[in-house]
């Protein structure tokens, strides 16, 4: 009785035997792993659903049908009895680039004929099979997959030694039909390898799905090299294949392989280099080819020759190699036009579809002109969502939070009055205060969480750059300025990249001015309170101002104190994509837990000091220790037109940006009712302008302190901040009162 | 192609990778194959812009500068960034 996968029960273990079905399906199950002798053991088994099979280290559900054509034997049974032949009369390495379906050909060619082991002293695995075709036995290697044969990987080198070693007859160079231009460099490094190379031009089926035709008699004519095409997941080409390796090696076909070429400059070098080492060749290199590897700067060959040649030969040889260093740009460079010429030859694209999604929106959303102005409507957006949804949520939170701090001072009511006023006024106050913005914030994280996931602001990003090279901001500064707008501090660490140490120290004094989303978080809050439904468009020029001031005082210090680090970039830009609801999810949850965690923290703590000098000697503000210091500040305060617990608060916002709010809340209890009374419009247009300019945060400053490791620059960057914060804010308020 | 590339780095400006496939007309995975020869070979460098990377080999869990920060790690802007490394600007000033 025949026995078959689906007979066994959960736990058997058996070797394939036997496959039943069409030759198409065969091939299928044979391409899933499925050879003859292979073992095999059922993990799962159910009354319905699909069994599960573990085989070859994985594991592959089969419907019942499926599982009952693969018969097997168990392992004391008696051995199908395989005829092996006694001799192999050819050897053929399988070469190509990962995922291009080679252990598929490699499975359908040799089926039950293979053995799993290791390269010599290597972990890599060595796959070896034979097959038949016709009268003749062949022995096939499963070489690693490998981009190239550079000797940059331990793979690259076993297949390379393997071809140049022990000689195979033929490699099969398999490629991806889809992928022609990228899989053809290693097919341009094989063709300097001695042995012939025969092209297996796999997925065929893919490149027809996406619209690639690829017409084999041409890329054949093109290369000199037989071409066979494939689609080996569908088992079709097999046959084709295992006749054109016949051809190739019985009946001797010459072929005269179309290389690569060197580009004239380089041929005597070449040549020279050549002839100075051919004496010393190990045997089994041909000496062009280790010529040309030389002069590509190979990390084995190089070393090897050392070794082999005297030292005053190899000196000159070194020497030679050393001037010729940038050669292998022409000679890699000259493998990829010539990819590029038998490319164009060979395959016949839709030009539509190749310009993908990605791409077409890109000529928009990235153009100098358009890109911007989508960039800055965009993020006028994120800031008219901001307000329009979140405000309100907020001035409900403050109303019940002013009603909660009456509770709490009738409850303690019997107790110190100092009591009262310190959990309703001090903690309530400023703490409570601070996280009634949350909702603001998570509709503002949730934007930008959003344009993040789709992978705009990559796009932004780029943009951004467009912009700061015409203000003569480039160069490495870059990156580090687009993590200010993250978070400052790593920022200005960030600017470790750069070599340069002027562009170090000048980024490190540009990074403050672009608003961190503290920064940000605060002006947000402030801003709905004074400008109500304008409140976007005064945010938005908020940061477009610093952006501009950046910008300005960049090519004021390029122009004036700084080199010119002159530095270009090639970006790559994520695919669109629809955004994952998880991901943004994380990203709001991680920021508010940030910001909380800082509320419960610097910022409680600054509140309940900016409560305790409000409040003692006297239990009034304006007689208090703060009210005395704030008196005394009035005359610089009243410049900007602003009350000295407004001026207080923005000082506070020295340990975080967030504590603005808390000391506001705790000097005036419920900001959105009262800030707009004792404030004008100009006056508050100028504090936010102050905020968005005022020195940074103490863990930025110790942080530019550190990486410029110059006190002297550390003080010009807070001089130049309060310098531009005073001025700017009293100019916006001074101008405005004329108005 | 390759210098063709290195002569992009060396012009003031960025490219995207796509803007700069259509520009040579290669696929795509050609250029970042490109790139990532050169970069083998010493004459361009990928750029790490990460808070991780910044904090050096202190990591952002101990790292000073992270300590008093709100926002946590990860926040990296998406894509990967490639520039010319000293070796390739003097290739390319060499030609």
């Amino acid at each position: 009785m025949e026995l078959s996968v689906a007979d066994l029960k959960p736990g058997d273990s058996a070797k394939v035997r036997k496959l039943k079905g069409g030759r198409g399906y065969v091939a299928r199950l044979a391409a899933l792993g499925f050879t003859l002798g292979v073992p095999l053991k059922v993990m799962r088994k159910n009354a319905h659903g699909p069994l599960l099979v573990s085989l070859r280290g994985t594991q592959i559900a089969l419907g019942f049908g499926e599982a009952a054509g693969i018969l097997v034997s168990r392992f004391d049974d008696a051995e199908p009895v395989v005829s092996e032949p006694t001799s192999i009369a050819f050897t053929i390495a399988l070469a190509g680039q990962p995922n291009v379906g080679k252990s598929t050909v490699f499975n359908l060619l040799t089926g039950m004929s293979q053995h799993v082991g290791n390269w010599t002293g290597k972990t890599v695995d060595q796959k070896t099979g034979t097959f038949r075709y016709n009268k003749s036995h062949y022995g096939v290697v499963d070489l690693p997959g490998t981009y190239s044969l550079s000797a940059n990987s331990e793979e690259e080198l076993i297949a390379r030694e393997y071809i140049l070693t022990e000689h195979p007859d033929l490699v099969v160079a398999v490629v991806n039909a889809a992928a022609l231009e990228r899989n053809l460099y290693l097919v341009a490094e094989l063709l300097i390898l001695p042995s012939p190379v025969l092209i297996a031009l796999n997925m065929m089926d893919v490149a027809e799905k996406e619209g690639i035709t690829v017409e084999p008699e041409v890329l054949e004519q093109a290369i000199g090299i037989p071409v066979v095409q494939m689609s080996a997941s569908r088992g079709q080409g097999i046959e084709e294949l295992k006749a054109a390796i016949e051809t190739m090696l019985l009946k001797k076909v010459e072929y005269r392989s179309n290389l690569p070429a060197i580009l004239p400059a380089h041929q005597p070098v070449l040549d020279l280099v050549q002839e100075m080492i051919a004496a010393y060749v190990p045997e089994k290199y041909p000496s062009d080819w280790v010529a040309l590897k030389l002069l590509e700067g190979d990390h084995m060959l190089s070393p090897l020759m050392k070794g082999k040649m005297p030292e005053e030969e190899w000196k000159a040889v070194d020497a030679i190699l050393y001037k010729h260093e940038d050669a292998v740009l022409d000679i890699a460079g000259a493998r990829y036009h010539w990819i590029g010429r038998m490319v164009r030859a060979a395959v016949v694209e839709p030009p539509v579809s190749r310009i993908g999604f990605t791409t077409r929106i890109d000529r928009f959303l990235t153009h100098p002109i358009v890109g911007t102005t989508a960039l800055v409507a965009l993020m006028g957006g994120v800031f008219w969502l901001t307000f329009s949804v979140g405000a309100p949520f907020q001035k409900a939170l403050s109303s019940l939070l002013g009603d909660f701090g009456n509770i709490l001072r009738s409850w303690i009511m019997g107790g110190p009055r100092w009591l009262g006023e310190f959990f309703a006024g001090g903690v309530l106050g400023g703490l409570g205060m601070v996280l009634t913005f949350l909702p603001i914030l998570a509709i503002f994280y949730l934007a930008l969480g959003f344009l993040e996931d789709t992978g705009y602001m990559a796009r932004a990003a780029y943009l951004t750059d467009r912009f700061m090279h015409m203000m003569g901001l480039h160069g490495k500064s870059f990156m580090p300025i687009i993590l200010g707008f993250g978070c400052n501090v790593p920022a200005v660490l960030g600017t470790r990249i750069i070599e340069s140490n002027k562009a170090r120290v000048q980024t490190a004094l540009l990074v403050p001015f672009v608003p961190c989303t503290a920064r940000l978080a605060v002006v947000s809050i402030l801003a709905p309170i004074f400008f109500g439904p304008a409140a976007f468009w005064v945010t938005w020029g908020l940061v477009g101002a610093n952006l501009v001031i950046l910008a300005l005082l960049g090519l004021v210090l390029h122009r004036f104190a700084f080199e010119d680090e002159h530095v270009a970039f090639i970006m790559e830009l994520p695919l669109y994509h629809l955004p994952n609801m998880k991901t943004i999810g994380i990203y709001v949850w991680q920021n508010l837990l940030g910001f909380i965690r800082k509320a419960g923290s610097i910022i409680l703590v600054a509140s309940l000091v900016v409560w305790v000098f409000s409040y003692f000697p006297t239990g009034a503000i304006a007689t208090s220790y703060l009210g005395v210091f704030g008196h005394w500040l009035e005359p610089v305060s009243r410049l900007l037109g602003l009350p000295w617990q407004v001026f207080i608060a923005i000082f506070t916002s020295f340990a975080a940006k967030e504590n603005t709010i808390a000391t506001l809340a705790v000097l005036y209890g419920n900001i959105n009712a009262v800030l707009p009374t004792v404030i004008s419009s100009s006056a508050a247009l100028g504090l936010l302008a102050f905020q968005m300019l005022f020195v940074p945060c103490v863990g930025t400053i110790a942080a530019i302190k550190q990486e410029t490791n110059s006190i002297k620059w550390t003080a010009f960057s807070l001089a130049i901040m309060l310098a531009l914060s005073f001025g700017v804010a009293i100019a916006i308020y001074q101008v405005g009162r004329l108005l | 192609m390759l210098r063709r590339i290195l002569a992009f780095l060396a012009s003031s400006g960025t490219r995207t990778l796509g803007g700069l496939a259509l520009e040579l007309e290669v696929d795509r995975g050609v250029i970042e194959d490109m790139l990532t020869q050169l970069c083998t070979l010493g004459y361009v460098e990928e750029l790490t812009a990460s808070v991780s990377a910044s904090c050096g080999d202190e990591g952002p869990s101990t790292c000073a500068g992270c300590a008093g920060c709100a926002l946590g790690c990860g926040q990296t802007p998406q894509g990967r960034v490639w520039s010319l490394t000293a070796k390739g600007r003097a290739a390319f000033v060499e030609r």
